[in-house]
């Protein structure tokens, strides 16, 4: 019987495109040549992701999740010496400048992360500058603008209208949102400023990729701060969401149109529900609460019938005569 | 001098080398298996729809007779305060001689979503409250608010002062436009009414992003690259990723609490001018009487340091204490300085005030 071969440990094929990578890539720069983007790089890129894929089932989620992010930021690290190494095996000088692409980086995992709650998504944003916007505002918006001011007519007067309301609200929607994209126009620029400002600051130079790396985040953190702190911002990102919300939510409303003419229970209908479960829910809690009262009252009730029935069985006695303590007690009191 | 020295030999090496360690570290990242939460053992004396009021066991004799009721936010879960064993902020009070309970308050769902803030304050809350006097056999209970939970906190109090023997507020708001506060900020423009009748309950991943927006350099990008340096070692590849749940585990918030609490706390700052009502009542801080103990983080980039110091202005009380914490918003709870300082003063704090 042929024995079943063993299963190659994970991450073997991964390591073994790895190490050839990597080789081919010293082999370059072995002979101060640009490294470029090589032969090899598909390779292993293409291998990293089969073994990410293969490995990735058994791992319960948070895990898989924080193995995802990882990985992204291992290629993200990557790339970084990658190109800084091009930079300095071209140039044999500072690396303050030439590595653009890799500045972007970090501004990248976060366009990712802000485009995944936009209805677009993120590379939406990138074929729309605020200019190319801009032009089309003036011509192709403006037509559309003035057809959608036409009045609605006929029998499906309304349902046009609507329509016509939903693509208003949508072309707002976009605007909002290349105002608020185009407030970060300037992180880039700026964060390469910022580092090379705390670079020209240091005493001793940067000597390994990490510690570069580290000041480019402190910069890109500085300039983002100071974006997002301004009155201007909270403001473009506020028009962006507030019109966002009008648009889903007349959306809604026309998804509820159609599913209440088909006779289905519509989310207006829901909410309405919900509301008075709610209610009730709480009259529930008042009432218990009052009945746990009146419960209590009412052995408290017992309690002193039954006290009163043991004083009514109880023969009339003479009131005592006061005490010459309480006497004093009374006194003392009167004087208080 | 150049500002940057590095040969094209060094990068590669160095490349080469977090190449190896990040292999290295996904492949016990993928051995990890389940991330158990929650290190202390505690039973469920009390459910009402998704809350859940938990009792600690005891791990140590008990010596302060009056009980702690930990009031969480709304927002992420209440297992952060025992996270695991030596990161536990309840285990640590639980050994300083207190008895200790805390409220769970679920996630919401759609028949959620017309929870008002008068349920959850004069409801679920004060219900746990009635809870604890009953199983203690006393009138009031010390209650300990974390975050919004601690704004919860300092309004149950002012509407139901008898109750509440001491007040320990941590990393709470109270002037939620001091300081420079992004959240505050960013929410001053929204249009609240509008995103809740669109939403109904808000998403716990549209929180998520929010406060991946705070810091997205550095919690997006530069936390997993220092994480690739420690993750061949399992016991710390475990800490991170239990970390990381928690991190992303966010209800969604119930649309009509979230709809006041931003309206009337973050937009209007009502709570310093004594404009939030509660159900039937103003909420008038004037009238948190009882011992108040106010600790906040220096470093806290979700409510900034000066938005919890104000409460001292607001209070009605004579017996008001602060410690600033040098750390963060979670460090305060999980940093292994935090044990050493944080639980030990809240332990003395309170048998002082028996």
């Amino acid at each position: 019987m042929v024995e079943a071969r063993e299963a190659p440990s994970w991450g073997e094929e991964w390591i073994e495109a790895n190490r050839r990578y990597w080789e081919a890539w010293a082999g370059v720069m072995g002979q101060t040549q640009e490294p470029s983007s090589n032969s090899a790089a598909p390779e292993w890129a293409e291998s990293m992701q089969r073994w990410l894929r293969l490995m990735a089932p058994p791992m319960p989620p948070t895990s898989r999740e924080l193995f995802n992010r990882l990985a992204e930021q291992g290629k993200l690290f990557q790339q970084f010496g990658e190109q800084l190494s091009a930079t300095l095996s071209q140039f044999s000088g500072p690396a303050d400048g030439g590595l653009a692409a890799f500045w972007k980086l970090p501004l990248d995992t976060w366009s990712r992360t802000v485009s995944s709650a936009s209805v677009f998504p993120g590379d939406f944003l990138e074929s729309h500058k605020p200019d190319v916007w801009n032009q089309l505002a003036d011509g192709f918006q403006r037509d559309l603008e003035r057809f959608l001011s036409v009045p609605g007519l006929g029998y499906t007067r309304e349902a046009q209208e609507e329509g016509r309301e939903l693509i208003r609200l949508a072309l707002e929607y976009q605007r909002a949102l290349q105002d608020y994209a185009g407030t970060f126009r300037t992180i880039g620029p700026e964060t390469l400023a910022r580092l090379q400002q705390r670079l020209g600051e240091r005493k001793e130079p940067v000597t390994t990729l990490r510690a570069l790396y580290d000041l480019w985040v402190d910069a890109s953190e500085e300039v983002y701060f100071e974006l997002v702190a301004t009155e201007e911002h909270a403001q473009a990102y506020g028009r962006m969401v507030n019109a966002l919300m009008a648009l889903k939510n007349h959306g809604r409303n026309m998804v509820d149109e159609i599913v209440g003419a088909l006779g289905m229970p519509t989310r207006r209908g829901l909410s309405t529900l919900q509301r008075r479960q709610q209610e009730l829910q709480r009259e529930i809690v008042a009432l218990r609460r009052e009945l746990g009262e009146v419960r209590s009252l009412r052995g408290e009730v017992a309690e002193l019938q039954r006290e009163l029935q043991a004083l009514r069985s109880q023969p009339i006695r003479e009131p005592p005569s006061p005490s010459p303590r309480s006497k004093t007690i009374r006194k003392k009191s009167k004087e208080a | 001098m150049p500002s940057v020295q590095i040969s094209p030999e060094r990068a590669f090496e160095e490349v080469r080398d977090f190449g190896v360690k990040l292999q290295r570290g996904l492949k016990v990242l993928g051995e990890l298996g389940e991330i158990d939460v929650g290190a202390t053992p505690k039973d469920a004396v009390y459910q009402e729809d998704k809350l859940v009021l938990y009792h600690f066991r005891p791990l140590a004799k008990t010596v302060n007779p009056i009980p702690v009721l930990i009031v969480y936010a709304l927002v992420n879960r209440p297992y952060m305060v025992d996270l695991q064993e030596d990161r536990s902020i309840v285990r640590s009070l639980l050994q300083g001689g207190l008895d200790v309970y805390l409220i769970d308050w679920g996630y919401p769902d759609a028949a959620d979503r017309y929870l008002t803030l008068d349920d959850y304050v004069n409801g679920y809350l004060d219900r746990c409250v009635d809870v604890l006097c009953q199983r203690h056999g006393i009138p009031a209970i010390n209650l300990l608010g974390i975050c919004q939970g601690g704004t919860f906190s300092l309004c149950y109090a002012a509407l139901h002062p008898a109750k509440v023997q001491n007040l320990i507020t941590t990393v709470t708001p109270v002037d939620f436009h001091a300081g420079t506060n992004l959240l505050s900020l960013w929410v001053r423009h929204l249009d609240v009414d509008l995103l809740i009748d669109t939403l109904g309950n808000v998403p716990g991943e549209l929180l998520n992003w929010t406060y991946l927006g705070l810091k997205p350099f550095r919690l997006t990008g530069q936390k997993y690259l220092d994480l690739v340096n420690v993750l061949d070692d399992p016991v710390q590849a475990r800490n991170f990723v239990r970390m990381e749940k928690w991190v992303f585990d966010s209800p969604d918030q119930a649309g009509e609490a979230f709809r006041q609490f931003i309206k009337d706390f973050y937009q209007r700052n009502g709570l310093i001018k004594g404009e939030v009502r509660i159900g039937p009542q103003r909420v008038d801080l004037r009238r948190v009487t009882m011992p108040v103990l106010n600790i906040f983080a220096a470093d806290d980039h979700l409510v900034p340091p000066a938005a919890s110091r104000a409460l001292e202005q607001y209070v009605g009380t004579g017996d008001y204490q602060a410690i600033e914490f040098p750390g963060g918003h979670i460090g305060i709870y999980v940093s292994s300085k935090s044990q050493k300082l944080i639980p030990p003063a809240i332990c003395r704090w309170l048998a002082e005030r028996v």
